[in-house]
């Protein structure tokens, strides 16, 4: 019995199926098709003077883009309507992804590869950012995730910032004994510590000047110098300020990835909405000036 | 005496505690350090941060250590002796202490207050601050807001606005309105103007003159108004191939959209930089080309497939019967070997090749020479006109005369006379002015001195002989003269045929003369483009073995095959059928009218 008992948890779907899994890759075979169909139509149609949007395969695949754009888009309304059934959330957000991809090449070879500083143009840069922002999302939504549950462990966000005050505290406590001179560098890593470092600084994982730090190297150094009476509780202080450096860095690390899962929709959300006017506006356009 | 420490604690609803400490000492150690008198525990107080020493029943002293400081009334200070009762606010670190007198004569009282608690860890709405994106980038709500606003209004709202006011005029000056109206119409413009039309960029309404409606044919023939179709146009129809494919569909569509077929913009296509409208390559021709006969079997035309091979020989159109007026040509294809009559005599090879040319060259005097050199080229007489396509006509006077001279007065004349060229009806009365000239001037140089009245009867009768005589000696010189010039061995038949020579009666007459300056009145084609590098005249045209005046020194199409024979120009120079050919260049074909729809044509007369 225990052997068919093996044989039953081996057949269950242990691994998670992401969105991008989503159906045995259903919308990514669909979006290749898409793009092949349209790369092949392309070459295939002797269109004059040239290929560009104006031609009978340049409408039909502005139409279909202009359609995928608008879709897509409706991808924001859909989340917020939490709803089960065959067109689940997952499955909607994979044909997003693909179908996002897909429209990068479709929307390209209605250009025709004509650009100019224009609205037709603007739209098509438009597109561009938002499919590109979208790769990052897509990229940060498949790696960070696991990342960031490991780097913060069981905690929540608040009970990092409470462990970190309670090691401010400490470090209060264990510092009385202390010398001013040594006090000062406690307490400008207490009042002078930020968490979160700037935006470029976080993404990059810049390392800066940070008071905690800078404290830590002052007390490990001190200690051998220090007089017989502050020694142990200089030891004391450079404990505390070990576990609130790492602490910092994992707090840090968990800004970041929180950043950069949210930055990219800070691009992409925005310049979807403009999109969608640059696009009203191109197809108005075209047929205002037939 | 003893000193009461208080310290004093203001807790939550007002209430205050007081800890009282009493010492009998003049001296007190403040400070975070155990050891301390008066125990300050906040880091922002040194371990040994000051000393107090009573002086009198009303005044103290603070004396910090070396590295500390305190602030008394605001001010920084190491050292301050400070009256008992007046309220100095003193603070050390974040401690106020405050001196007073006790309540037994001669205490003293400090109170000691911490009015500057410790930054408290961990404010209300620090997490939602650290953790969120305020800081790092724009609310999205604002900034899809105003992205979407200004391109609203610079991609949308300004170019209607620019359609709306009316249009910019190309020609007028532009003022401020007008260059916001011109930014907002190039935000619109799908592609670069062709250089023809550049100059109608800044006003979309000059070709699309009303919103959601094509540019109109009628719009087009406003400039182009003698444009000519390129044959009548429902003969086109006839002509043009069944569609296949994604044509039938356009087709439906174009129909269902009320698009007629066969409009300026059906092969006009405008917006795509500057190479021009023109379509290129050879797709439009041979569309109808390639198999005409079947569907026209009326026309004269042979199919076309593509230059390089499927192309009939060149059909020159040549004079068959040079009349001076109306002269009479026919297109002959130059396989079937055409013989022109032009009504000249010119033996290309002798004037290319010929020895007793050069020995003529050589007896030309030096500044007449100098044009010539020691040979005759080709372009001594084939002069490129001004166009660079043709060359000029030939001229006796010009290109023939240094050698065929036409000069006639005899040596000791010191006037030259030349008989007229191309009139040689003149030519008698020409002759007859020099010989009675000359007949007059012999008479009145002989008798000069000698009066009438001094003359004898007989010597009149003599002078009235001689005169007769030298009249009709003029006479007779100019009527041989004629003979000669006219006959077979006369001059004028080095080049030409005489019909007749004439009489007294009646003018001679020479046969009529049409040189041919295009062969191909429908082709385009350029001497001077071609006229590069070591191509010489003669690398096409056989001038050098040419013997007679009839020959038609046309290259064959295979000369031009040489070169061109690609197409697109990716092996060889690129010839389509617009090389040569013009689509609207017919001079017989119908002027464009606009395109109409299919259910409106009427049919040409095919009966």
């Amino acid at each position: 019995m225990a052997f068919k008992g093996h044989m039953r948890s081996a057949d269950l779907p242990i691994q998670h199926e992401g969105f991008l899994e989503h159906k045995r890759f259903r919308w990514a075979n669909v979006a290749i098709l898409l793009a092949v169909v349209s790369i092949i139509a392309y070459f295939a149609a002797d269109v004059e003077p040239r290929p560009n949007g104006g031609t009978w395969i340049g409408y039909v695949l502005g139409t279909v883009s202009a359609l995928l754009i608008v879709w897509l888009s409706m991808l924001g309304l859909r989340k917020r309507a939490v709803k089960p059934g065959r067109w689940s959330l997952k499955g909607w957000t994979s044909a997003h992804v693909y179908l996002g991809a897909a429209l990068l090449v479709l929307a390209t070879l209605h250009t025709g590869f004509q650009f100019g500083l224009n609205v037709h143009t603007l739209a098509y840069a438009l597109m561009v950012v938002v499919i590109v922002s979208g790769f990052f999302g897509v990229y940060y939504y498949a790696v960070i995730p696991s990342r960031m549950s490991d780097n913060r462990g069981q905690r929540s966000q608040a009970e990092l910032l409470e462990a970190l005050h309670a090691l401010d505290r400490q470090l209060r406590e264990s510092a009385q004994p202390l010398d001013q001179v040594y006090v000062r560098e406690i307490k400008r890593s207490i009042r002078r510590t930020k968490i979160r470092p700037p935006l470029f600084g976080s993404i990059a994982s810049l390392k800066r000047r940070c008071p905690t730090e800078r404290a830590l190297k002052r007390m490990q150094k001190a200690e051998p110098n220090a007089p017989d009476d502050m020694r142990d509780a200089i030891k004391d202080v450079t404990a505390i300020l070990q576990r609130k450096s790492a602490l910092l860095q994992r707090t840090r690390q968990h800004i970041r990835y929180k950043t950069l899962l949210r930055l990219w929709l800070h691009i992409h959300v925005p310049v979807t909405l403009a999109l969608l006017i640059a696009l009203a506006a191109h197809i108005i356009s075209v047929f205002f000036y037939w | 005496m003893s000193i009461r420490v208080e310290f004093i604690r203001r807790r939550a609803g007002g209430r205050i505690t007081v800890k009282p400490t009493v010492y009998d000492k003049k001296e007190l150690t403040l400070g975070r350090g155990a050891d301390c008198d008066i125990f300050l525990p906040d880091l922002r107080v040194a371990l040994h941060h000051a000393r107090l020493t009573v002086l009198s029943r009303d005044r103290v002293r603070l004396q910090t250590g070396e590295d500390q400081r305190m602030r008394v009334n605001g001010a920084l200070t190491r050292r301050r002796e400070i009256t008992v009762g007046q309220d100095a606010d003193v603070r050390i670190g974040p401690y106020q202490l405050s001196f007073k007198h006790g309540e037994t004569p001669g205490d003293l009282l400090i109170a000691v207050e911490l009015v500057e608690p410790s930054t408290a860890v961990g404010e209300a709405g620090e997490e939602s601050d650290i953790f969120s994106m305020k800081g790092y980038a724009p609310d999205r709500r604002v900034s899809a807001w105003t992205l979407m606003i200004v391109v609203f209004a610079a991609f949308l709202a300004l170019p209607v606005a620019a359609y709306l006011s009316g249009g910019v005029d190309p020609q007028a000056e532009k003022d401020a309105l007008d260059q916001i109206a011109i930014i907002g119409n190039q935000n619109w413009l799908s592609g670069g103007m062709s250089s023809a039309h550049a100059n109608l960029v800044s006003d979309c309404r000059e070709c699309h003159e009303n919103a959601f409606v094509r540019v109109r044919d009628e719009t087009c023939l406003t400039c182009h108004e003698d444009m000519r179709n390129h044959a009548h146009a429902d003969m086109m129809r006839a002509a043009e191939p069944a569609l296949l494919g994604p044509g039938v569909w356009l087709a439906a569509v174009r129909a269902g959209l009320d698009i007629p077929e066969g409009r300026c913009g059906s092969c006009h296509f405008e917006h795509n930089g500057p190479d021009g409208v023109t379509p290129a390559g050879s797709g439009f021709c041979i569309d109808c080309h390639r198999a005409l006969d079947e569907r026209l079997p009326e026309t004269k035309l042979v199919n076309v497939i593509n230059f390089a091979k499927l192309h009939p020989e060149f059909k020159p159109r040549i004079v068959v019967e040079p009349h001076p007026v109306a002269p009479t040509y026919e297109r002959v294809s130059l396989v079937d070997r055409p013989k022109e009559a032009n009504g000249l005599k010119f033996p290309h090879d002798l004037h290319l090749k010929d020895e007793e040319v050069k020995r003529k060259l050589e007896t030309l005097s030096d500044s007449v020479r100098a044009r010539y050199g020691e040979d005759l080229d080709c372009v001594d007489c084939h002069e490129i006109d001004a166009a660079g396509a043709l060359f000029a006509s030939i001229d006796m006077e010009t290109h023939c005369s240094d050698c065929h001279s036409l000069a006639f007065a005899a040596e000791e004349y010191s006037t030259v006379r030349f008989l007229p060229h191309g009139k040689p009806e003149e030519v008698r009365s020409v002759l007859e002015d020099f010989y009675l000239a000359q007949a007059t001037a012999l008479l009145l140089g002989e008798e000069a001195s000698i009066l009438d009245r001094q003359l004898s009867a007989e010597g009149r009768a003599t002078r009235e002989r001689l005169r007769r005589q030298a009249f009709d000696n003029a006479r007779q010189n100019t009527q041989a003269m004629i003979a000669r010039i006219f006959s077979q061995d006369g001059i004028c038949w080095k080049c030409h045929t005489v019909e007749s020579p004439g009489t007294e009666d009646t003018p001679p007459r020479i046969a009529p003369v049409r040189l041919t300056s295009q062969y191909l009145p429908d082709a385009r084609f350029s001497h001077a483009e071609h006229m590069t590098g070591n191509i010489d005249c003669v690398a096409c045209h056989r001038a050098e073995t040419s013997s007679e005046t009839s020959d038609v020194l046309m290259p064959s199409i295979t000369v031009c095959r040489t070169c061109h024979t690609d197409e697109h120009g990716k092996q060889a120079i690129a010839s389509d059928c617009l090389t040569c050919h013009a689509y609207h260049g017919d001079e017989m074909a119908p002027y464009m009218t606009p395109a109409r729809r299919s259910a409106s044509l009427t049919g040409w007369p095919r009966q």
